[in-house]
């Protein structure tokens, strides 16, 4: 069993060795000009297409070129995509890491061979190897949004809850930042139940019927990512309370967009992806000028509403 | 029943009515009469409804000694599939709905088919084979969903997942009406309990439970009546998926990957069947999700602590198997 499954893990490593050796010679390096190696944890994903044509068109003003792999939510695939771009010297690597934790070893191995190491929208939570600089949302700024979002549908008193998933850093963030807005813009607006549904659709619906039981006079709802939100869409629905009860979800996704559009959802906090990939080329370029960039650097969050459901 | 079965089975139906009727006496006073308005009690109907089909499906694969670990993902897997058939479908209304149903739950059946098929053919555990089809349903949802929620662009699956039947008739009686799930999982629960208690299929699958040797040789197509209980749970599995699908009016690779999985088997168990096969009912799987559904919306209405609620959770499903085993210690001492 266990030999099988080390032939096996060779086996997948050589493959997916060969699969991005082969994908990265796509893009050529042009002799002088920097060349920025770049591993995305999933290109499918919207979000990462639009970090990454952020990038590309910062990197086209400097000249840069870019060559941008996929690990397909692979950390095998990652790591050896990382050697790759060792091998290849290439000047500076970015990483979205597909597991924050073991992404470590990958980073220490370009470490040891100089080069440069960015992470972009997902930071490297291991001890090990260095990174010069982060670039991802401001979860906390993103938190404070959805509560001046609450703060603008609820007014100025009411009993509002919190679909929330405790366990994860960016959710406490932005859990943190709402609280803050509700602090400051409306502070007798009182938070009357914070549950943990884990972010599913399914725990968010049924957890979300229960707080309406309990509260009938709840008038706002911050679920800490769309699909939370769009659970309590339903919940909301099943209780003939549609309109009464004001939902703010966090990510536009074209789900949470439509319920926003139709009404069913007041609003979203929205990120910025292709801002995030501009400002992580901008570091880097800060970084071969010889500046030293701030350890962190925090992409602020929007709003998204009705008015810009609307337009075109 | 001789006079000792007697006295336990009124001692565990008493215990067990004791119980629940102390819990919903204090969570109700604690609630300010919340708890008990029919609302609150429709809505539980509500939220268990997906919980007990699963573990309807669950119970037949339990009380033949067998386990399936799938149906988590086969909910993601239908639904998403469900969701897909819909958008490409040029149809509307019934029969729309009507196809889009016999998809998903052909595609539960072929899953529960060849989850069985390797524990009928090789005599491989179940734990194995639905272990493997848990991996593949979940990726493969996710590449036929490309990683992403499958928005439905009918609205004509909304009353179907969150519609309600008799809507006239219960205002009239100032009462909630019957939300349409509800009444999927209550012909569930009918259509499960004949099949298991009343005909020869369902004595067989506690024959096999009981003894699969000597089922085999009393002439029992032990094969065939295995198959049967594993497509009867990608079935349910898919029937949830469905139902998830017309709720949230999208099929997510996401949905069912949760909780799902061990929730329907501790309903399963906790409902008084044995895991080690030959013992069960469907009406016990039903108390089984109800106690579970109706802990977590005390709790929340109680304003519980979400991590104090899974100790809890975890607590009342322990006492209620030590209790059943030192049960049936007593009766067979």
């Amino acid at each position: 069993m266990t030999n099988h499954l080390r032939i096996a893990s060779v086996f997948t490593l050589c493959l997916a060795a060969s699969a991005c050796s082969h994908a990265a010679s796509g893009g050529s390096v042009a002799s002088g000009a920097k060349t920025i190696g770049v591993s995305i944890q999933n290109r499918e994903a919207q979000f990462y297409q639009d970090m990454e044509a952020g990038m590309r068109a910062e990197a086209a003003k400097y000249g840069y070129t870019l060559v941008v792999v996929d690990a397909n939510r692979d950390n095998a695939k990652q790591q050896s995509q990382v050697e790759d771009f060792v091998s290849k010297k290439t000047d500076a690597i970015v990483l979205t890491p597909y597991d924050s934790q073991a992404i470590g070893s990958a980073i220490v191995e370009a470490n040891n061979a100089g080069i440069p190491v960015f992470t972009a929208d997902i930071a490297n939570t291991s001890n090990e190897g260095k990174v010069v600089a982060h670039v991802a949302s401001d979860n906390v700024q993103g938190g404070f949004q959805a509560g001046k979002l609450i703060c603008d549908a609820v007014g100025k008193s009411g009993a509002v809850a919190i679909i929330d998933e405790p366990e994860v850093t960016s959710v406490q963030d932005r859990v943190k930042g709402f609280k803050q807005a509700l602090a400051q813009l409306c502070p007798a607006v009182t938070i009357v139940a914070d549950v943990d549904s884990g972010g599913t659709r399914t725990k968010a619906s049924s957890d979300t019927g229960d707080i309406l039981q309990a509260h009938k006079n709840l008038k706002g709802i911050f679920g800490i990512n769309d699909d939370s939100a769009l659970g309590a869409v339903t919940a909301v629905k099943a209780a003939g309370m549609t309109g009464k009860v004001a939902i703010v979800g966090y990510d536009a996704t074209p789900e949470a967009r439509a319920a926003i559009a139709s009404g069913a959802m007041y609003g979203d906090a929205i990120q910025f992806p292709k801002k995030i990939g501009a400002t992580t080329v901008d570091v880097i370029h800060d970084y071969f000028a010889g500046t030293s960039p701030a350890p962190i650097v925090k992409i602020a969050v929007g709003t998204y509403t009705q008015a810009d459901a609307k337009k075109p | 029943m001789n006079e000792r079965e007697r006295r336990v089975y009124w001692l565990r139906i008493g215990g067990a009515a004791l119980f629940l009727l102390a819990m919903i006496v204090v969570v109700n006073v604690a609630s300010h009469g919340s708890f008990l308005e029919p609302a609150n009690i429709v809505r539980v109907l509500r939220q268990i409804t997906y919980n007990c089909v699963l573990g309807v499906g669950q119970t037949f694969v339990i009380v033949t000694g067998g386990i399936d670990l799938s149906v988590g993902s086969l909910v993601a897997l239908t639904g998403v599939v469900a969701a897909l058939v819909a958008n490409a479908l040029h149809l509307s209304g019934f029969p729309l709905i009507v196809t889009t149903l016999l998809v998903a739950v052909a595609v539960g059946a072929g899953a529960g088919w060849i989850n069985a098929l390797p524990v009928v053919k090789l005599n491989l555990p179940p734990f194995i084979t639905t272990l493997a089809m848990l991996e593949m349903a979940l990726g493969l949802s996710f590449i036929l969903a490309h990683g992403r929620p499958v928005a439905l662009h009918s609205a004509d699956f909304q009353n179907t997942g969150i519609g309600s039947f008799f809507g006239g008739v219960t205002s009239a009686l100032h009462l909630p009406s019957v939300p349409i799930p509800v009444i999927w999982m209550v012909v569930i629960i009918v259509a499960a309990s004949v099949l298991l208690t009343r005909t020869r299929f369902g004595r067989y699958v506690f024959a096999i439970g009981g003894n699969e040797e000597a089922a085999r040789l009393a002439g029992i197509n032990v094969a065939r009546v295995k198959t049967m209980v594993y497509v009867i749970s990608g079935v349910c599995a898919a029937i949830v998926g469905f139902l998830y699908m017309a709720l949230f009016s999208s099929g997510s690779p996401q949905t069912g990957t949760g909780d799902e999985l061990l929730e329907s088997i501790a309903a399963v168990v906790v409902g008084g069947t044995s895991l080690t096969g030959g013992r069960g009912s469907i009406v016990g799987t039903f108390f089984g999700a109800l106690l579970i559904g109706v802990l977590y919306n005390a709790m929340n209405l109680l304003n519980v602590d979400s991590y104090l609620q899974k100790v809890v959770l975890g607590a009342v499903i322990l006492l209620a198997v030590v209790l059943d085993e030192l049960r049936k210690r007593y009766l067979s001492a």
